[in-house]
């Protein structure tokens, strides 16, 4: 079993920049509500904006994890072109975590490690008052503030 | 406008030019399968500044190979033995986009086919990637191979144009 320590809690350089006074949590809210004005097409390549539900439960999601001391803000907030929602988290060697809310009320979680095949897993929102259940992957994941 | 435009693509016919005299073929046309060195190039949108971030070490996010609705035979790539990179980022409706860039075989060794599927109407070198296309309603394990594949593709993708953010 392979542990990683998770360096997390680095935001985005562009988004740094045109947002320089705002904490990475901050941030990441502002760019969320930013995809509730997202409409079809926002990419100019076709791609579709996000459902309100789902863009609600990643507001859930983000709450609880930032509410949560082991939990840092995540390398990235997407809204992609198929209209999930995705946070990354990332660490200086480039394996990353991912949750994708692609419907209402489900998270799905993926760990990949670079040149691995991924790990998945699925959860509903979690319970703010628990720990985040990382570790039920065949890889033991824990946080360490960078 | 024109003459920037002539000097990009005079760069693919020269890269072209180049690649016909070291394969030995007298002829290339958009339709010949794709070699296994070939650059094909991607769009990645530029209207959130997240899908590029260079301080991280994959810099490129996952999203980037996600298919739309419209990406019914995959999603699209371009080669640059055909169109130059600049030309790509200022096509479609929103441009400026980024562009990245990824060796074919490199994809191929992810498990997937890129498939050259010109498009007389869009840019010239139009490329498909059947293993990402769109499904209106994927089964679970649909939906995971296309995620792995997409964590795939960024860890072999490198940004060529990064335009200032919209």
């Amino acid at each position: 079993m392979t542990e990683i320590t998770w360096r997390l809690g680095s935001s985005s350089t562009n988004a740094a920049l045109t947002m320089p006074e705002l904490e990475p949590w901050e941030l990441h809210f502002v760019q969320l509500r930013s995809f509730y004005r997202l409409e079809d097409d926002w990419d100019g390549l076709g791609g579709s904006a996000p459902l309100a539900g789902v863009v609600d439960t990643a507001f859930a999601l983000l709450t609880a994890f930032q509410k949560h001391p082991d939990v840092e803000a995540p390398s990235r907030v997407i809204a992609s072109p198929s209209g999930s929602v995705i946070f990354e988290w990332q660490t200086p060697d480039g394996h990353r975590l991912e949750a994708e809310i692609s419907e209402p009320g489900l998270v799905e979680y993926c760990l990949k490690q670079l040149g691995t095949d991924p790990v998945f897993w699925e959860e509903p929102l979690p319970d703010r008052r628990k720990k985040p259940s990382w570790g039920r992957s065949s890889t033991a994941v824990t946080s360490e503030a960078a | 406008m024109g003459a920037v435009v002539y000097g990009r693509d005079f760069r693919s016919r020269l890269g072209r030019f180049i690649h016909r005299l070291i394969a030995f073929v007298p002829h290339m046309s958009e339709d010949d399968p794709i070699g296994p060195d070939e650059w094909l190039l991607r769009r990645v949108p530029n209207r959130q500044p997240d899908y590029f971030n260079p301080a991280l070490a994959v810099p490129v996010a996952s999203a980037a190979f996600a298919p739309t609705k419209y990406d019914t035979d995959g999603i699209s790539f371009f080669r640059e033995l055909f169109v130059a990179p600049e030309t790509v980022s200022m096509s479609g409706t929103k441009p400026p986009y980024i562009v990245v860039r990824l060796r074919s075989s490199g994809i191929v060794a992810l498990g997937m086919t890129p498939t050259a599927t010109p498009d007389k109407a869009g840019l010239p070198g139009h490329v498909s990637l059947p293993e990402l296309a769109y499904i209106p309603k994927p089964t679970e394990g649909e939906r995971k191979r296309q995620t792995g594949f997409r964590l795939g593709l960024v860890e072999i993708a490198v940004a060529v144009i990064v335009p200032t953010a919209v």
